[in-house]
């Protein structure tokens, strides 16, 4: 932890993001019913895998899941797509009841296309939010989300980054984290719960 | 998305028979499947080392033109973020110890995927390590849902969720 720390601190943007996350965690772990983040997010315009226009008003309307990944993930990003959508599917949960989405933290190789090539064939309802790179990241920021490039040699990069799935209510608030690993009973707990 | 689930409920998991390599007992070698342009994907593996002396795992290269190459890596979890390293110098197997390659840990990286890995389809991989030498072993391609099951028959999968933090009281399903 010191060495990243110590990158963190260099970096200034990333160390709020993991307190953030930290903090958020404890009160998620007291299981507090009420919205506990009101300043997470910032309205921005980036698009979806579809090339069209998206905002902040996305999360408006019905509840939502908030993820930040990138398609070169080996695991966590291609695993959480995986369960979001066996959850959704055992929830019964239908088309328009909940908004899911992927933003790109690596919008420099997730173009639109190539977002919606990798969504699609694992879900018909995760939609990808990606654009022009300073912009998705300053929407990444808003939330908090911490992501770190790391090379892998021969000028290639993997991303860390913040696994947990934002529970957004219909007013685009975080109620809950799903984290990692999180034992599936307990996240479509919370899924039905946002769900109401 | 119904046609897979389904194909997942019927499918049975190969058997894949342990390979003994000199010391080293190799098993339940398996790749992820993997999105259609997914450029990378995992591999995963548990090697025991029954002898008295230690070892490394220090490359991996697998029998398949589309994939760029295999590196070894580590995945951890801090503070609900995904860190994941390669493993500098390789992958240690002490004497007498069993080290897990799997989801969560330690793990064998595909590189550079210019096609899909299917579920279904197997590759072979060699495996060269420092003492041993070299073990060509057949990776069969799973969906995650069979890595899953494979890993909790098993009854391994805990060992490849260490170090997941809070994050990894559970494991999946
Ligand atoms: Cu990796």
């Amino acid at each position: 932890m010191t060495r990243t720390r110590t990158i963190l601190f260099a970096l200034g943007v990333a160390i709020l993001a993991l307190g953030a996350g930290v903090a958020l965690r404890q009160v998620m772990e007291a299981r507090t019913p009420s919205v506990v983040a009101t300043d997470l997010g910032a309205p921005f315009e980036l698009v979806d895998h579809d090339g069209n226009e998206i905002t902040e008003a996305a999360f408006e309307g019905r509840p939502s899941l908030l993820f930040f990944g990138f398609t070169h993930c080996p695991e966590v990003c291609p695993t959480t797509v995986y369960d979001m959508e066996t959850w959704l599917l055992d929830l019964d949960v239908g088309e328009g009841e909940i908004g899911a989405y992927f933003v790109s933290v690596d919008p420099e190789r997730d173009t639109p296309q190539f977002l919606k090539d990798y969504l699609e064939p694992q879900s018909d309802r995760i939609i990808g939010i990606t654009g022009e790179p300073e912009k998705v990241w300053d929407m990444a920021r808003s939330w908090r989300v911490y992501w770190q490039k790391r090379p892998l040699g021969e000028g290639d990069y993997t991303l860390d980054h913040y696994a947990s799935i934002f529970v957004l209510d219909p007013e685009g608030r975080v109620v809950d984290l799903i984290g990692y690993g999180e034992d599936p009973e307990s996240a479509k707990a919370k899924i039905a719960d946002v769900l109401g | 998305m119904t046609r897979i689930f389904a194909l997942l409920l019927v499918t049975v998991c190969p058997a894949y028979a342990d390979i003994a390599h000199g010391d080293l007992q190799i098993s339940l070698p398996m790749l992820r499947d993997t999105p259609p342009t997914a450029p990378v994907a995992g591999g995963f593996m548990t090697i025991a080392n029954m002898g008295d002396a230690d070892d490394v795992l220090t490359t991996a290269t697998i029998d398949a033109d589309f994939v760029g190459e295999v590196q070894l890596h580590k995945m951890e979890m801090e503070d609900g973020v995904m860190k994941m390293s390669e493993v500098e110098g390789g992958i240690a197997v002490p004497a007498g110890e069993t080290v897990y390659l799997q989801p969560g840990g330690l793990h064998l990286m595909l590189m550079g995927l210019s096609e899909p890995l299917t579920a279904g389809e197997a590759y072979e991989m060699t495996l060269t390590f420092a003492e041993a030498g070299d073990v060509v072993v057949e990776f069969p391609v799973l969906t995650l849902g069979e890595i899953r099951a494979t890993l909790e028959e098993a009854g391994t999968m805990d060992h490849g969720m260490k170090g997941h933090g809070e994050d990894a009281t559970q494991t999946g399903n």
